[in-house]
C-alpha cells in the first residue's frame, strides 16, 4: 500500500481516482464563491466607476514600464549573445486559478485548476504577482498539485540580488509562513531587508524571480550558521490568482561551444550539451537540493527517482558522444557541470567560506 | 452476508454524507483553526459502521480512505489504513457503542480518533514524509470527540427519518 512513497506503480490509480473526486474540490470552494458573487452583485455604480479609474491608471503606469522592460529585454538578449551565452530562455506564462488547499495543518500544498490538459507537468514553477509561489508536484487531469516554498519540504535555490551570494531558502517546520536560509556563514554580507531571487541554479525555477526579502538574521557565535529569516514576497496566504510557467529555451550557437563558455554558464550549458545529455537534464529537471534531507526525501514520487537516475549516468558514458575535440579538461569540468545540480550545497559552502 | 435477505435501502445517503464530510474536510479554515479542523470523514465513517455494521465494513473504508488520500494529496493508503484501523475496532465495539451515553462515547471516540492520528503520525514518520514537530496533531481528535454528539443526533435523525436500513 504504501509502494507510492517509494516507487511509482500507483500514480496511474491515483491519476484516475483524482478524476472521479475532483467535483469535490469543486463543492467545497462553491461557498466562497456565492459569497463573493453576492458581493460582486451588490457593488454600486460609484464603487464600479473609482475601480475603472484606478485600474487605468494602473494600466498606464504598467504599459509605461513594460516599454522600459522591452528595451532592456533586447538588450538583455544581445549582451548574452555577446557572452556567447548558451541559451535565452523564453518564458511563457498561464494563468490559473487557485481551487483547494491541502487540509493537513502541517504542510503547505495547494491545488490549481489547471492539469496535464492544459500540458502542466510536474515541476512547473508557480508564480503569483508578487513573486515565486512553489512547484508542482502532482498532476491530475483536470488539476494539480503545487508545493509552496513555505513548505517544510520545499527548497529554493536563491541569490542575494544586491551581492549574488547563493543560498538555499527552505520552508521551516516552526512557522509556515516564512523560510530560513540554509547554512549562511555569520560572516556572510546579508542585511535585513535584501532581496532574494531565484538563481536557476536548482534547474526548476528560471533565473531572477522574486522569492522573498530578509525578515531578520540572529548571529549566536555558538551555532556554526546564522539564522536567516526570509518573508516572502509572494502573498503565499492570500493569493487565488497564480501564474504557471511555461518555459521555451532556444539554443544560440553552440555548434562551437568552448570549455570556458560551458564555465561561463554551467546551470544552463548542461541543457544544451548534444546527445544524451539533454535526457540527463530531463530527468533532472526536479533537484533541489536540500543540505540535511537526502534527496529522496526531500522530492515527491518520480522525482525522487529521477535524482538516482542522474546520479547513475555518470558524466564520462554522456561525454564521449560529444564532438570529438573533446580534452581531458572538457570532460572533467562538465563532469562537475552535470553533478552540479546534486551538489550545489557544496558550492554554497565553499562561497560561504571563501566570504 | 448474513443480511442477503433483507433489502438494503438508502444507500445514497450514506454516500451524501460522506461527500458533505469530504467538503467539511477540505472547506478552507483560518490557519489557527487548521489544526481544530475535526476528522469529519472518520467521525461520519465511525456512526454508519456503529449504526449499519453489515453494510459498512472495511472495504468501504479503504475506499474512502483512498478517495480522501487522493483529495488530501497525502501518500496513498495513508488515511485508508488509518480508516481501515479504526474501523477495525469500531466494529468490535459496535454493541457496546450502541449502549454508551454520549458521555462514553465521546472518550471513546477521542480514543479513536486520537489513534488514528498517531497512526498517521507513525507512517508519516515511516515513511519520512512532512511530519509535525510538535503533537498539536492530536488536538483535532478533540474536537471530533466533542463534536461527535452533534453528528450523532443529526445523522441518526437523518437515517431514521429516511429509512436507511
Amino acid at each position: 500500500m504504501f509502494a507510492d512513497s517509494r516507487f511509482n506503480y500507483l500514480s496511474q490509480l491515483r491519476y484516475y481516482v483524482t478524476l472521479v473526486i475532483t467535483p469535490v474540490h469543486y463543492l467545497a470552494e462553491l461557498p466562497g464563491q456565492g459569497v463573493s458573487a453576492m458581493g460582486s452583485l451588490f457593488q454600486t455604480r460609484h464603487q464600479l466607476q473609482t475601480e475603472n479609474v484606478r485600474l487605468q491608471e494602473q494600466i498606464l503606469l504598467q504599459q509605461y514600464q513594460l516599454q522600459k522592460l522591452e528595451h532592456l529585454t533586447v538588450e538583455n538578449r544581445r549582451l548574452n549573445e555577446l557572452l556567447q551565452a548558451s541559451s535565452i530562455v523564453d518564458e511563457r506564462v498561464v494563468r490559473t486559478q487557485l481551487i483547494g488547499e491541502s487540509s493537513d495543518p502541517f504542510t503547505k500544498r495547494v491545488l490549481i485548476n489547471k492539469g496535464e490538459s492544459e500540458g502542466v507537468y510536474v515541476g512547473q514553477p508557480v508564480l503569483d504577482a508578487y513573486g515565486l509561489m512553489g512547484q508542482v508536484v502532482e498532476v491530475a487531469p483536470l488539476t494539480s498539485w503545487v508545493l509552496l516554498i513555505t513548505d517544510p519540504q520545499s527548497a529554493t535555490p536563491v541569490q542575494i540580488n544586491r551581492n549574488g551570494i547563493r543560498a538555499i531558502a527552505a520552508g521551516t517546520s516552526d512557522n509556515l509562513h516564512l523560510l530560513t536560509l540554509n547554512n549562511m556563514p555569520n560572516t556572510a554580507d546579508i542585511q535585513v531587508g535584501d532581496v532574494l531571487v531565484t538563481s536557476g541554479l536548482g534547474q526548476r525555477f528560471p533565473e531572477g524571480y522574486p522569492v522573498g526579502v530578509v525578515n531578520s538574521i540572529s548571529n549566536d557565535p555558538g551555532q556554526p550558521f546564522s539564522g536567516v529569516v526570509v518573508a516572502p514576497a509572494a502573498q503565499i496566504d492570500r493569493s487565488r490568482n497564480l501564474l504557471l510557467v511555461f518555459e521555451n529555451r532556444t539554443s544560440v550557437s553552440l555548434a562551437d561551444a568552448t570549455n570556458a563558455e560551458i564555465v561561463l554558464e554551467p546551470a544552463q550549458a548542461s541543457v544544451e550539451t548534444p546527445a544524451p545529455a539533454p535526457e540527463v537534464t530531463a530527468t533532472a529537471q526536479p533537484v533541489d537540493p536540500v543540505l540535511n534531507q537526502e534527496p529522496a526525501s526531500v522530492l515527491p514520487d518520480s522525482a525522487a527517482r529521477a535524482v538516482v537516475d542522474v546520479t547513475q549516468i555518470t558524466p564520462l558514458q554522456a561525454v564521449p558522444q560529444e564532438s570529438t575535440t573533446a580534452t581531458s579538461e572538457l570532460t572533467t569540468s562538465s563532469s562537475a557541470i552535470l553533478s552540479q545540480p546534486l551538489t550545489e550545497a557544496e558550492i554554497l559552502l565553499q562561497d560561504g567560506g571563501a566570504d | 452476508m448474513a443480511f442477503v435477505g433483507g433489502k438494503q435501502k438508502g444507500g445514497w445517503v450514506i454516500v451524501v454524507s460522506i461527500v458533505l464530510a469530504f467538503v467539511l474536510g477540505i472547506i478552507p479554515l483560518p490557519d489557527w483553526l487548521e489544526v481544530w479542523r475535526p476528522e469529519w470523514v472518520a467521525l461520519v465513517l465511525i456512526y454508519w459502521v456503529i449504526a449499519l455494521p453489515h453494510r459498512i465494513g472495511l472495504i468501504t473504508a479503504w475506499i474512502i480512505g483512498i478517495a480522501m488520500d487522493v483529495l488530501d494529496g497525502s501518500l496513498l493508503g495513508l488515511n485508508a489504513i488509518a480508516l481501515i484501523f479504526i474501523t477495525y475496532i469500531a466494529l468490535n465495539l459496535y454493541q457496546r457503542m450502541r449502549m454508551f451515553t454520549p458521555l462514553q462515547q465521546c472518550l471513546t471516540i477521542l480514543m479513536l480518533i486520537g489513534s488514528q492520528q498517531l497512526l498517521i503520525f507513525w507512517v508519516q514518520t515511516a515513511t519520512s514524509q512532512n511530519t509535525p514537530q510538535n503533537l498539536m496533531f492530536v488536538v483535532s481528535s478533540i474536537s471530533s470527540a466533542l463534536l461527535w454528539p452533534l453528528v450523532f443526533v443529526l445523522l441518526r435523525y437523518w437515517r431514521r427519518s429516511l429509512r436507511v436500513l
